[in-house]
């Protein structure tokens, strides 16, 4: 029995008008045959059918018929609820498909039975029932499509066939994590090795950290002793290094100040000898010779200030000096030795006798002049020579100036200068600098040399503090000979022995917590395992290994090797060589098509199909006759395809609906019914309904 | 090339056909049958049991 109802509420833009089933009844048989005229709901009761058994899904379904049902559920100007039940044969199943709010998607699917009420998802719904709802139109075409039911087939058993593989591989993993005794043993094994490993990593732990600890004892003993020696060498050194510069220091002072003083002395003599030698340049001018007188040339030519650079005269004076005394001398020897001067000296000489005694009133005998008188005479000769005493004063003069300039000479050459010249390159600026500055190079090289040396210090001290700073005895004694390679050992290479020990126990370490933790998860594990039962195919797994693998294959058939098959065949690929496997299932799924149109009638002969050979389009049949698919007639096609559809391979229930069977007359639809009808028998047909247009309204059950 | 064709209109006789392992078609067999995965197992299991 088939029971439905449905409201439509669409908006016609002046209204907004309601559609009810008026025109076809509420309650119809299994199997129907409706005709009618447009719009009387016979379409409409089809869609609803095949919307509330999940038709907008069916992948098998003719387009157009997908484009009439979104067209009534996703319309923007219609809204449906609905509510179909439909009772199989005996009454034994129910199938209840419900949209029951307007202005909401959801249909809801039940399935009532002697069993309860369950729901149905897509693919539960699917497993069961088969919904077939079809428009032949095209039939030559469509009968091409029949295909699709080894394609869904196919597919929908590629799906089982993972699903399977996916239990058998839980159903493995199962039984290897339940209690199994060989998994048992294999885990008491391993965790007696991890056991057996833990043991031998702690030992090597201890040895490691006692070499280690010998080790260290050993080297910061010995550079804490060598860094300690080491630093107070350099403080000392540095030490020193201060006193020699403050010595140096001092010493350049001193040394400044011996050559500057000298050297005030040097400039002062000099400044005053430049007089003299101003003083002998002028006075020459008066008393040499005329013919001597080119001599200074050479005199005017030396320069005095000189000698503070050179620290020594100019050859050209001294030389001059001695000269110029000659001169002199000679010429006032000679100007004394004349007449004249004697007379002119003797007057001078009398002149200073008599000056005594001018107060006496005595006549001087055999002049008879007074003193005066004769002084008076005196002075007129001396006047006479006045010039050339004169001469002679000047010229003593001029000797004893020579001879000032000449002690002044002497005096620098033998005091002053070699002094100066002893101590010149100390007081060097250059020099004085570098002396400094080795120094102080030095100090700084030291200065860094011993900062390192103090790091290195602190850090051996408290390293050494920190392992209580046992003797050298000690440690070689603990050590019992471990040491003896080492002690060639340098520090770099002490502490990279240290560093290298150091790492290698870490290591271990690292390796005890990792051997640690498999321990504990292999004694988890074991643990576990015994107080769990035992899988009930624990003495399967190789069976249940080996059924993995076959259905490893199958699921490749399956998804790949048979759908490239069928991909080939539907789009009608004439490969000019094809393998075996492919040309026994090319055959094998042809001889499937032939049996699926069974018994067909073509012209005026009924016919039992044997073969349909998609690639070439042509039926083979019992009877021996070929027929191309190209030349059956419009509503043969039709019958042809609908008894395709509805021989169906699988075992679900059939849900059956056709519309639009126009071009079939009553001899072309009689297969149809008898398919209905064996298969509703069987029980496996839950409806069939045939629709087709008419003027005038009629319905027919074609059961009783 | 020998092929077993199919007789009958049948998923189950196509994929009898077309598979030659036996197990392959048993199990194509029981899932055409619409058996659980669980009782597919077990039918497999116990059978090649059976078998030994």
């Amino acid at each position: 029995m088939i029971e439905y109802d449905y409201l439509i509420e669409r908006d016609e833009g002046d209204e907004k008008k309601i559609f009810k089933p008026n025109l076809i009844p509420q309650k119809l048989k299994n199997i129907t045959y409706i005709e009618g005229p447009n719009s009387s709901g016979k379409s409409t009761l089809l869609n609803i059918l095949a919307l509330g058994f999940y038709g907008l899904k069916n992948k098998k379904m003719n387009p157009a018929l997908h484009d009439k049902l979104n067209s009534l559920i996703s319309s923007s100007h219609q809204k449906l609820k609905f509510c179909v039940k439909i009772t199989n044969k005996d009454g034994s199943i129910s199938l209840i498909a419900e949209k029951p709010d307007i202005d909401k998607s959801d249909i809801v699917i039940k399935e009532i039975s002697d069993k309860g009420k369950k729901s149905f998802s897509r693919e539960t719904f699917e497993k069961k029932y088969n919904l077939i709802y079809d428009i032949p139109d095209n039939p030559t075409e469509r009968l091409s499509q029949m295909i699709l039911d080894v394609k869904d087939a196919q597919v929908r058993y590629g799906h089982e066939v993972g699903m399977l593989k996916e239990t058998v591989r839980r159903v493995i993993s199962d039984i290897r994590s339940a209690r199994n005794p060989e998994r048992i043993k294999f885990l008491q094994g391993q965790l007696d090795k991890s056991e057996g490993e833990k043991d031998i990593c702690s030992n090597e732990i201890e040895d490691l950290s006692k070499q280690l600890d010998i080790l260290e004892d050993y080297t910061y003993c010995r550079f804490y002793d060598e860094y300690k020696t080491k630093l107070s060498k350099i403080e000392s050194k540095l030490n020193n290094l201060s006193k020699e510069k403050v010595k140096c220091e001092k010493k350049i002072k001193r040394e400044n100040n011996a050559y500057y003083s000298n050297l005030r002395i040097a400039r002062i003599t000099i400044r005053n000898m430049q007089d003299i030698f101003d003083d002998i340049g002028s006075m020459l001018n008066l008393v040499l010779p005329t013919d001597k007188k080119y001599l200074l040339k050479i005199w005017e030519r030396i320069d005095l200030n000189q000698a503070l650079d050179d620290l020594e005269f100019d050859e050209a004076l001294e030389e001059s000096i001695i000269s110029f005394k000659k001169i002199l001398n000679e010429r006032r020897e000679e100007i004394e030795n004349s007449e004249s001067s004697k007379e002119a000296q003797m007057c001078t000489d009398l002149i200073t006798v008599l000056g005594n005694y001018t107060n006496l009133k005595l006549n001087i005998p055999g002049l008879e002049k007074t003193i005066q008188e004769f002084l008076q005479d005196l002075g007129k000769i001396a006047e006479k020579h006045k010039s050339t005493l004169k001469l002679i004063d000047n010229i003593g003069y001029t000797d004893e100036q020579l001879e000032k300039l000449r002690r002044c000479i002497s005096s620098l050459n033998v005091e002053y200068f070699p002094t100066l010249m002893k101590l010149k390159p100390y007081i060097s600026h250059h020099v004085k600098i570098d002396t400094v500055g080795t120094t102080s190079i030095e100090k700084e090289k030291l200065q860094g040399k011993l900062n390192n040396c103090q790091n290195n210090f602190e850090y051996y001290d408290a390293q050494y503090s920190a392992k209580r700073r046992p003797s050298i005895g000690q440690i070689e004694s603990k050590a019992g000979g471990m040491l003896d390679e080492y002690y060639i050992y340098t520090e770099d290479q002490l502490r990279g022995k240290i560093k290298d020990i150091n790492d290698k126990m870490n290591r271990k370490i690292a390796d005890k917590k990792s051997i640690f933790h498999k321990y504990t998860s292999l004694s988890g594990e074991l643990e576990r395992l015994k107080s769990k039962k035992p899988h009930k195919y624990q003495n399967q797994i190789e069976i249940l290994s080996e059924l993995f693998k076959k259905l490893n294959q199958l699921d490749a058939k399956l998804k790949n090797e048979y759908s490239n098959y069928l991909a080939q065949i539907e789009k009608k690929d004439v490969l000019h060589s094809i393998s075996d496997e492919q040309k026994k299932y090319n055959e094998v799924v042809f001889t499937f098509l032939g049996n699926k149109l069974g018994r067909f009638i073509h012209i005026d002969k009924e016919y039992k199909a044997i073969k349909v050979d998609l690639i070439q389009g042509l039926i083979y049949t019992k009877e021996k006759k070929i027929i191309h698919l190209s030349d059956m007639g419009t509503g043969q096609s039709q019958s042809a395809y609908l008894s395709g559809l509805l021989n169906t391979s699988d075992k679900r229930m059939i849900i059956a609906m056709f519309d639009e069977v126009a071009m079939m007359d009553n001899r072309s639809l009689e297969p149809i019914y008898s398919r209905f009808k064996e298969l509703y028998e069987e029980g496996r047909l839950l409806i069939g309904i045939i629709v087709q247009r008419a003027e005038k309204i009629k319905i027919l059950s074609k059961i009783e | 090339m020998v092929i077993d064709m199919v007789e009958e209109n049948s998923i189950e006789d196509l994929f009898n056909s077309l598979l030659d392992d036996k197990t392959e078609k048993k199990i194509m067999k029981l899932i055409i049958e619409n058996k659980e995965p669980e009782e597919i197992v077990d039918i497999l299991v116990n059978s090649k049991n059976e078998e030994m």
